[in-house]
């Protein structure tokens, strides 16, 4: 849906003048999921509606409700993911409800944003996305936030260390919360299943300029990672480089950058960046 | 040339292919500075035409969605999935 209609110029145009447009995430809908339980019965409601009407319904469907909430028409997602498919259901709702243009009800944002945390926390955005077609979905790249406390970030830095050719281990477990989301766009996103045969990233000190220390990162990675939830064997083999801006007195870290220098996953090349924000 | 200079020479141009190639790499590898780091990073990140979602005016929650439909007298358009959509992860 994502890379096909809800990338279409029609769909979004539509969408944004004549709808209410909104997305639900199942799993935060269902037992322990993040939504509140009024937001929850509100989607089984919406769900119970459709079926009851002899709607197509579904798990992962397009609803149209009526603008006093009931649900009167919908589309599988294999047909809505067909873009000529999913504008003819826009315009006839269009059509039949006499819908009356106009702006965007709600002005667009950017979805992926960084979450909330403590203002003295590290805040980095991983980007990663097939190189080769192979392996992995790569109709658009997918990202992560990764946010690192203040105490989390000193694991990063050096004890003791403080001069150009200097050098450490990153802290395991850091390295773990970093190296795990190393994987190309598959259907599995469930990092607990996740595991390292070996990981590692090595830093060394390569500049000391006004209280800014830089260091060179380089690391490896070779982890289980399955494309499907179930059990496939496929293996994640990395190299990474990058560099760090961290002032010692201070123990803050400034910025943070890691790619893939080599990557590998399924049969095809994969890259991965992460960067702290500004 | 007899078969034992022929087995030298061959040896001695391998030896040569090889400490060729691990220069080659060696100094491919020292020229991931930062300025290349940086570079690479800009390179994978999502491009707007991969973020075409951001443009649409997204409602925060189903009610959220139901109240402006009611207010305004428009349909809600409501996408039930799984994973997230909006990080690609799904």
């Amino acid at each position: 849906m994502r890379a096909g209609p809800l990338s279409n110029s029609t769909v979004i145009s539509l969408l944004n003048r004549c709808f209410v447009p909104v997305y639900a995430v199942n799993e935060d809908y269902r037992d322990g999921g993040a939504q509140p339980p009024e937001e929850k019965a509100e989607y089984n409601r919406i769900y119970k509606e459709a079926l009851a009407a002899k709607l197509s319904a579904g798990t992962v469907h397009v609803y149209i409700l009526s603008p006093d909430g009931h649900a009167i028409d919908s589309l599988h997602v294999a047909t809505a993911a067909k873009t000529e498919r999913l504008i003819d259901l826009l315009e006839r709702t269009i059509k039949k409800l006499k819908v009356r243009q106009g702006q965007a009800l709600v002005a667009p944002a950017p979805q992926s944003a960084p979450p909330k945390c403590a203002p003295d926390s590290l805040v980095l955005h991983l980007t990663s996305r097939s190189l080769d077609g192979r392996g992995a979905w790569n109709d658009f790249p997918v990202e992560d936030w990764i946010v690192l406390s203040q105490d989390e970030c000193a694991k990063l830095l050096p004890d003791g260390k403080s001069r150009a050719g200097d050098s450490w281990i990153v802290d395991e477990e850091i390295s773990t919360r970093l190296l795990t989301r190393f994987y190309p766009p598959t259907e599995n996103n469930d990092v607990s299943k996740n595991r390292f045969t070996h990981q590692t990233l090595k830093a060394e000190i390569i500049s000391v300029l006004n209280h800014v220390t830089r260091a060179r990162i380089e690391g490896n990675l070779k982890m289980q990672h399955s494309f499907y939830h179930r059990e496939d064997g496929k293996v994640v083999e990395a190299t990474v480089v990058g560099f760090m801006d961290f002032e010692l007195p201070t123990r803050r870290i400034r910025s943070l950058q890691l790619v893939t220098d080599e990557a590998t996953y399924g049969g095809g090349t994969f890259g991965v960046a992460v960067r702290s924000l500004e | 040339m007899n078969q034992l200079s022929k087995v030298v020479c061959t040896a001695a141009a391998c030896v040569v292919a090889a400490v060729t190639v691990n220069r080659a790499e060696n100094s491919q590898k020292s020229a991931r500075d930062l300025a290349w780091v940086r570079e690479r990073v800009q390179e994978l990140e999502p491009t707007a035409k991969e973020r075409r979602l951001d443009e649409i005016g997204w409602a925060g929650s189903i009610r959220e969605a139901e109240r402006l439909a009611k207010q305004n007298n428009r349909p809600v358009f409501l996408f039930t999935h799984d994973g997230r959509i909006n990080t690609g992860r799904c």
